[in-house]
């Protein structure tokens, strides 16, 4: 643990009506700074430019260990790009949470907004609240969504979450929306009450795991009753994470494998588990 | 030195630097993951003849493995890394895939990494499939009883080949007793495994022969047979002597496996036949470990 007191950002009673991009805020960004610079740093507020002080009171050093008080869900892109330290968001957040991060951790203790963790490709995310549209997913114009690290929503997802998406683990102990997984490359996803319609969509390779499905996807095929080593071996580890995950089997158990999406490369795989 | 009225010999057993690896072997039940541990560690006495010694170092409960199912530690062992490297492959490939509902894991998280998987999912033909859990890749390879699944690496690390100790009795079935005594002892070492046929050899060699194309043969000073025609190093009364060779991730594994043996042929004592105990060495010029009989009992 660091001696040092953690750099807190706590935001002005009124803020600009407009939407913020609080990305300047990371750790490896203030790093080595001295606090007057970082109150100069500018954050683009709708078409204007505003510094840190006209938006948040600072207070604190460790700019490892960053703390944003009263983030609302108009603060875009915070801890975009990240690679090192700690991030933790106290209040509601806005879209891109953790765009590109390669490392740390974000802590968000509310919501977050649409696109949260794209292109992640290391590092962790825990979101206390929900999570909106494109969880993990590629930006319009990206190829590959989320390609590492690992994104833990306590509440629950929007549609499309995992679009793209090519490596790493997003675990929502909620529910998922439509189209979960769609055009996925690899990695996994699990939605620990289940999902909305279509998963899977136009998915290559990769891992959903559900509960149950209400409908079977047209495009997938199989739903025999299997056992898989490795689901055991996953669920060992997502166990230690506590919360919904600290229920899950341990023991090998019996599951209904669906692979797809046979429209296109199909060698994804929905896996229905008693979780 | 004399324990029990069991001499023990004022020498010492030479050891050689190897590289070693562990790997963890799971099945539906024991059963299986002891067929693929005895079919992967055939084979696998002398790394002159095998490439390898290798062995299994212990049971594992469901408790202590990777996915919740019983299994077996093996140990495998090699002069030079290039050659541990492919035996692990072709072996792993040979007799875990093939064998009917197993997985197999890396036993060190130290080391080297040396493929265990990372080949061999090729079998797949394209429906292999991989999952990262924890920082550490496993690949899942389609076979006919459902999936095979093994872990893409293990860890290779520097490891002691080659202690020993020959137990010196009256006749052959004081020696056996004597031996197999020992090996029951040694089995609960961790990390050493006795690669030889329950962890006995008869034919205990010395360096050189009087063919030119053999580099050992048998080591006539300790043959019972021969002893009115060589120089013999067998007491008088002994008819017959058994070797033990050790291989162990570390030298105190070897040693601490040396002392428990030792202990357990001194305890059956000279009312059992065993009359002495030696070990094996070359000079102490070649091996890099010394395993000296009397001080490890002291």
């Amino acid at each position: 643990m660091s001696a040092l007191a953690p750099l807190i950002f706590t935001a002005q009673d009124v803020l600009p009506a407009q939407r913020m991009d609080i990305s300047a805020l990371t750790p490896q960004r203030l790093a080595g700074l001295p606090l007057k610079e970082i109150m100069t740093l500018s954050l683009p507020c709708g078409k204007r430019r505003l510094s840190v002080a006209d938006v948040f009171t600072v207070q604190g050093e460790d700019t490892a260990n960053i703390i944003i008080k009263g983030a609302v869900s108009r603060f875009d892109r915070m801890g975009a790009t990240m690679s090192e330290g700690s991030l933790m968001v106290e209040g509601d957040a806005g879209a891109y949470l953790g765009q590109g991060m390669t490392g740390g951790l974000i802590t968000v203790k509310g919501a977050v907004g649409i696109f949260a963790a794209a292109q992640m490709r290391g590092g962790a995310i825990d979101i206390s609240g929900d999570a909106g549209d494109f969880l993990g997913a590629a930006v319009p114009g990206e190829m590959q969504g989320m390609a590492g690290g690992q994104v833990r929503v306590r509440g629950n997802v929007g549609h499309r979450a995992g679009d793209r998406m090519r490596r790493g683990a997003i675990l929502i102990e909620g529910r998922v929306g439509d189209y979960a997984g769609s055009r996925m490359l690899a990695g996994t996803l699990m939605a620990l009450k289940g999902c909305g319609t279509h998963p899977g969509y136009g998915m290559r390779r990769g891992t959903l795991i559900f509960p149950n499905l209400n409908a079977i996807p047209a495009t997938f095929n199989g739903g025999d009753r299997q056992t898989f080593g490795v689901l055991t071996l996953l669920f060992r580890s997502l166990q230690k994470l506590g919360g919904g995950f600290a229920q899950l089997p341990t023991e090998p158990i019996v599951v209904q494998r669906y692979l797809g999406d046979r429209s296109g490369d199909g060698r994804g795989e929905i896996i229905v588990a008693p979780l | 030195m004399i324990k029990n009225g069991v001499l023990i010999e004022d020498t010492f057993a030479e050891a050689f630097g190897m590289r070693g690896t562990r790997i963890l072997i799971t099945a539906e039940n024991l059963k299986w993951a002891y067929h693929a541990a005895h079919a992967l560690t055939g084979f696998a006495t002398s790394v002159i003849g095998c490439g390898v010694e290798a062995g299994i170092e212990r049971r594992l409960d469901p408790s202590e493995t990777p996915d919740g199912r019983p299994g077996a530690s093996v140990l495998i062992f090699s002069a030079s890394s290039k050659e541990l490297i492919s035996q692990v492959e072709k072996r792993v490939g040979q007799t875990v895939l093939t064998c009917p509902t197993t997985a197999v894991f890396a036993g060190l998280t130290e080391g080297d990494a040396i493929p265990l998987g990372k080949n061999l999912r090729y079998f797949g033909d394209g429906w292999q499939a991989s999952k990262v859990i924890d920082g550490k890749r496993y690949w899942r390879i389609p076979v006919m009883d459902g999936e095979f699944l093994c872990q893409e690496t293990t860890r290779m690390v520097r490891a002691v080949g080659g202690g020993n100790f020959l137990i010196l009795t009256g006749n052959t079935s004081q020696g056996l007793a004597a031996a197999e005594a020992a090996i029951e002892a040694m089995r609960h070492v961790r990390d050493v495994i006795m690669p030889f046929p329950g962890g006995v050899v008869r034919s205990g060699s010395k360096v050189g022969s009087r063919y030119k194309t053999l580099s050992a043969s048998t080591n006539d000073a300790y043959c019972p047979t021969l002893r009115s025609v060589v120089q013999s190093a067998l007491p008088n009364e002994a008819g017959s002597c058994m070797e033990i060779v050790i291989d162990g991730l570390t030298e105190a594994a070897v040693r601490e496996a040396t002392r428990v043996g030792l202990e357990a042929v001194c305890a059956r004592g000279r009312d059992a036949g065993v009359m002495a105990i030696s070990a094996g060495n070359y000079g102490g010029k070649l091996g890099q470990f010394h395993f000296h009989l009397r001080e490890i009992l002291s």
